[in-house]
């Protein structure tokens, strides 16, 4: 919100320089910035605007940290008294009738006749057009100082342009269905009945707290007016700057709730500016409260101050610093809170005032007592540096994508069950749905860097998420890529995937081969990886030369083995051999280590396939050669024993598999 | 016989000697004390007019001082033995080590230093509930403070529950408070989102990490000392602070942490306070036993400042020429 510094400093003449000012403020009271000029911009917290977005309110911040009482009275050209409260009257000349006094607290409005329209004065426009408003007629201008000074939002209707029976009758109501108004800048907005309107018997003439209507403005044929200054509810302020894409400076202190106080104080100002710069005279004024608001009243007790602060501030000091922002005390412990305060609470609020007009630099850090005890393991948090700390010395390079996919990143299919979530609100169509698989962005990052690597090898550990039947689910997931330009990369990544899922405590896990339909995804082929029984992964080519995984490190936590127990290494010698054979491409390669294996897994301790050829002249065969690692664990095994033993495994290869042996 | 004669015969029988022994025979020849060739024209000067002296003299004592040279690197040459054909001053093998994110790289400095001061590491969903994310932290719908957090709202066709994404780590302050029981220590880092244009500044999808201690005695001052034990750790001692007050719904009083490098600027790197009474009310703590504070801070934005990077959506490029980086 932007202020003006030439009125600031009217109302604190010590302040230097509009520097000292921002300072100050940022110091002790919020956020404040230079802007052109004289204009200052601050930026109000959401609970102060009932007092703060006014010059006055801003003047006893400012007066406040530099322990000096505001010259509100010294003001040159329109002094600011605290008038007392003016009789009230039953209008003769203009009735109100407020029929939602949750909605509309309070309403104050006040007749004014013999009003010259004309310029106003140059100090005024000063600083209108330093807190960015611009400056119209006498009146209008009027209107916007007070509010700017008083932080009221003040609203003036051409008396003579309202309708009632006898007298201008205003009602303070909802808007009716299908009604709509145009505003002061000729825009119509159609209003939906949850708004307040200001209205009389014939049409609306104002959203309430948000913008006038037109028809019923101060023209430069204007002599009489009616000046409301009301206090509406927030919250209803808010829905309806917002449903009509409409914010003001009205709406904006509506909408974060005001003092029902300050409709007295707006109006009084306002009519002693109208008395001096319009020539107009003050007639009766309208009030819906009957009874001023009650004060507030807070217990302080310095000695829970000091302990919520880490301070020792005597209850003397603590006093100096409540009364510098204005509190009074009452009576023993009991203070009387600013009428326009109303952030102020509870203690803590007390305690938050006291420390930033001390200065909340200059408290003294102090070590805490905490308490030694060792701190929780997460396992997840572990998992996942576990896994960066294995795919880094596999030099894999880590990136992060956005949360977000679109709508053509998910129509490549997902592996996982369950629906794809949507935002409600998303930036752009780039992304609408939160991300079920990472593998869409890794397999787009590999592309990317092969502008400038020939070989890329990447992952990314991320949350995914999903629609299941009664909730939305969030899992962690790691994807991770090889890609060569002219290599092929599948078996690297296949082997890479063993090792760190051995590495993470997943030594027994299985790869299946997936079903061509399976796996839109991975076009070429795909390996379903499991543990338990239970699919943690996939793998495969998202295209030639580009082979891609993705796991599911929640599930692989659940099924990670703890720390390995030592076993003995065997004491007696291995023997080696090795089987060369020509084997049928329908025939895969996995099934016949693994059947090798099983033929005796007491003395088969490995297989391995140490060469594999495929040519023309074999057609439909591939030539392969495994070796074998025999051994026993109880003694040393005789050449005959190792015959035997393949024996057993050709014979087993020939019937099984019907592989020409070589 | 001429001085430059005698000059190119015996640096040629120099550079021609194959072994030590042939380079000692011409060392004699030129430079031997009773034959020498060399050594016969410098005793010779003796003899000679002070003008021949001048001009001779000189001339042959160079000469002797550039053989004796050539002599002396010809013998080291032979003591080294020949070159061998395995350079070891070629460059070494180009071993790839993966390289982790400067964001993880950034996260991880963070979670030592508060594990070091006995914190607990804990984290919590990226796509929350409405209650987690704002009305438990005394941000009722409608509060006019909501407009701090711009919000991606998640449509939940399954559920009545109304999802969004996190626009801080604070929900895991709710969250983790339901589950334990204080006294206690945590942060929280992890991934959050706010509904805005990207920029240099800006990204839909960010990191924070949260702060949470929480005892029956924890104070504003408390807070003060271990944040700025925290950034003396992260950025060296010489880190300067500024401690003003801020708002923020969930805590009273508010503060907000500036913090100057040297020769910087001052830069807004952290919201804190202490934890409000109507936080502990909504996870069924008495505020009346316990207190604490509570700060969030932005990993991106310390990642800037730490590797001077300028633009944020590099973090979420993919681009491997940056990531390679660090």
């Amino acid at each position: 919100m932007k202020f003006s510094y030439t009125l600031l400093k009217q109302f604190v003449p010590q302040l230097k320089s509009k520097a000292e000012a921002i300072e100050l403020l940022s110091t002790h009271s919020f956020e404040a910035e230079e802007a052109a000029g004289n204009t200052l911009e601050i930026k109000l917290p959401a609970n102060r605007y009932s007092d703060a977005s006014s010059h006055l309110g801003i003047a006893d911040e400012l007066a406040a940290a530099i322990s000096v009482k505001p010259a509100y009275a010294k003001l040159k050209n329109l002094p600011f008294v605290e008038r007392k409260e003016m009789p009230k009257r039953a209008p003769k000349n203009f009735s109100v009738r407020v029929e939602d006094a949750q909605r509309c607290p309070r309403y104050s409005a006040q007749y004014f006749e013999h009003v010259k329209i004309g310029p106003s004065p140059k100090w005024m426009q000063e600083v209108l057009t330093e807190c960015g408003l611009r400056p119209i007629n006498n009146v209008v201008d009027i209107m916007n100082y007070v509010m700017v000074e008083t932080g009221q939002p003040l609203h003036a209707f051409d008396y003579d342009k309202l309708a009632g029976k006898k007298k201008p009758e205003l009602v303070v109501r909802n808007a009716k269905k299908g009604e709509s108004i145009v505003s002061i800048d000729g825009t119509r907005y159609r209003l939906a009945p949850e708004m307040l309107v200001i209205a009389d018997p014939e049409k609306p003439l104002a959203i309430a707290g948000v913008k006038g209507g037109a028809g019923c403005e101060v023209t430069g044929a204007t002599t009489r007016i009616l000046v409301e200054a009301a206090n509406f509810d927030g919250v209803s302020i808010m829905k309806t700057s917002k449903k009509l894409g409409l914010t003001t400076d009205a709406s904006q202190r509506f909408s974060h709730g005001i003092a029902r106080a300050l409709t007295e104080r707006g109006l009084n100002r306002a009519a002693q500016a109208l008395e001096k710069f319009a020539g107009a005279k003050a007639g009766a004024r309208f009030d819906s409260l009957a009874k001023a608001p009650s004060k507030k009243e807070l217990a302080f007790d310095v000695g829970a101050c000091n302990r919520l602060l880490g301070t020792e501030f005597t209850r003397t000091e603590a006093a100096a610093l409540l009364r510098r922002l204005g509190f009074v005390n009452a009576k023993k412990d009991l203070w009387k809170i600013p009428a326009l305060r109303t952030d102020i609470e509870t203690q803590e609020d007390l305690a938050e005032e006291i420390i930033r007009v001390y200065g909340v630099g200059k408290l003294k850090a102090v070590p805490p007592r905490m308490p030694l005890a060792i701190p929780a393991k997460n396992e997840l948090v572990d998992l996942k540096s576990k896994v960066r700390e294995l795919l880094r010395g596999f030099s894999f390079d880590e990136v992060y994508n956005h949360t977000f996919v679109s709508k053509d990143d998910i129509s490549l299919g997902s592996l996982w069950q369950g629906g794809v979530v949507a935002l409600e609100n998303p930036v752009s169509a780039e992304y609408e749905y939160l991300r079920p698989l990472l593998v869409y962005a890794v397999s787009k990052n590999v592309s990317d860097n092969f502008r400038y690597y020939d070989a890329v090898r990447l992952f990314e550990i991320g949350n995914v998420f999903s629609a299941g039947a009664k909730a939305l689910g969030e899992r962690t997931h790691l994807c991770l890529a090889i890609g060569e330009k002219n290599k092929e990369t599948f078996f690297e990544l296949k082997g890479v995937v063993s090792r760190l899922l051995e590495g993470l405590g997943l030594a027994d896990h299985a790869m299946e081969e997936m079903e061509p339909s399976e796996h839109s995804l991975f076009r070429v082929s795909g390996l379903t990886i499991k543990a338990a029984e239970t699919a943690i992964g996939y793998m495969g080519f998202s295209r030639e030369n580009v082979s891609i995984a993705e796991l599911d490190l929640g599930a692989i936590l659940t099924l990670a083995e703890g720390e390995r127990e030592y076993e003995p290494s065997s004491k007696f010698p291995s023997v080696v051999r090795d089987v060369s054979m020509f084997l049928s491409f329908e025939e895969r390669i996995g099934a016949v280590m693994e059947a090798v294996e099983g033929v005796n897994v007491k003395v088969i301790a490995d297989v391995d396939l140490v060469d594999e050829y495929a040519d023309e002249q074999y057609a439909d065969e591939q030539s392969i050669t495994l070796r074998i690692v025999f051994r026993a664990k109880d003694h040393t095994l005789t050449s005959d024993e190792v015959d035997k033993e393949m024996e057993r495994v050709k014979r087993m290869l020939v019937e099984r598999f019907k592989v020409r042996l070589r | 016989m001429d001085l430059t004669a005698l000059k190119a015969s015996a640096i040629q029988d120099i550079e021609r000697a194959n072994n030590t022994q042939e380079v000692e025979a011409a060392r004699v020849k030129y430079l031997g004390r009773k034959e020498g060739e060399l050594t016969a024209i410098l005793r010779g000067l003796k003899d000679m007019t002070p003008e021949e002296k001048r001009t001779l003299g000189t001339a042959a004592n160079e000469l002797r001082q550039e053989l004796e040279a050539l002599i002396e690197k010809k013998l080291a040459a032979f003591a080294r033995g020949p070159r061998t054909r395995f350079d070891v001053t070629k460059p070494g093998k180009k071993l790839a080590l993966g390289h982790a994110h400067p964001l993880t790289k950034i996260d991880t400095q963070i979670r030592e230093i508060f594990s070091s001061l006995n914190f607990s590491v804990v984290e919590g969903p990226e796509l929350e509930e409405e209650r987690y994310n704002f009305d438990a932290l005394n941000i009722p719908g409608w509060h006019p403070a909501r407009d701090m957090w711009d919000t991606f709202w998640v449509k939940n066709e399954v559920s009545a529950k109304r999802m969004l994404m996190r626009t801080h780590t604070s929900p895991m302050q709710v969250r983790y408070m339901e589950a334990h029981k204080a006294p206690f220590q945590i942060i929280v880092p992890g991934r959050t989102f706010r509904y805005e244009a990207t920029d240099a500044s800006h990204e839909i999808n960010f990191y924070q990490v949260e702060g949470l201690v929480v005892g029956p005695d924890v104070t504003l001052a408390n807070f003060k000392f271990v944040i700025e034990a925290f950034f003396k750790r992260f950025f060296g001692s010489e880190v300067e602070f500024r401690f003003r007050p801020s708002y923020f719904p969930f805590v009273e009083p508010g503060v907000e942490v500036d913090i100057r490098l040297p020769g910087g600027r001052w830069l807004e790197v952290m919201g804190a306070g202490m934890v409000h009474r109507n936080v502990f009310d909504a996870v069924k703590y008495d505020f009346r036993n316990v207190q604490g504070f509570a700060f969030g801070m932005g990993l991106d934005r310390l990642a800037m400042i730490k590797y001077g990077i300028p633009d944020i959506r590099l973090f979420y490029s993919g681009d491997l020429r940056f990531t390679k980086q660090f």
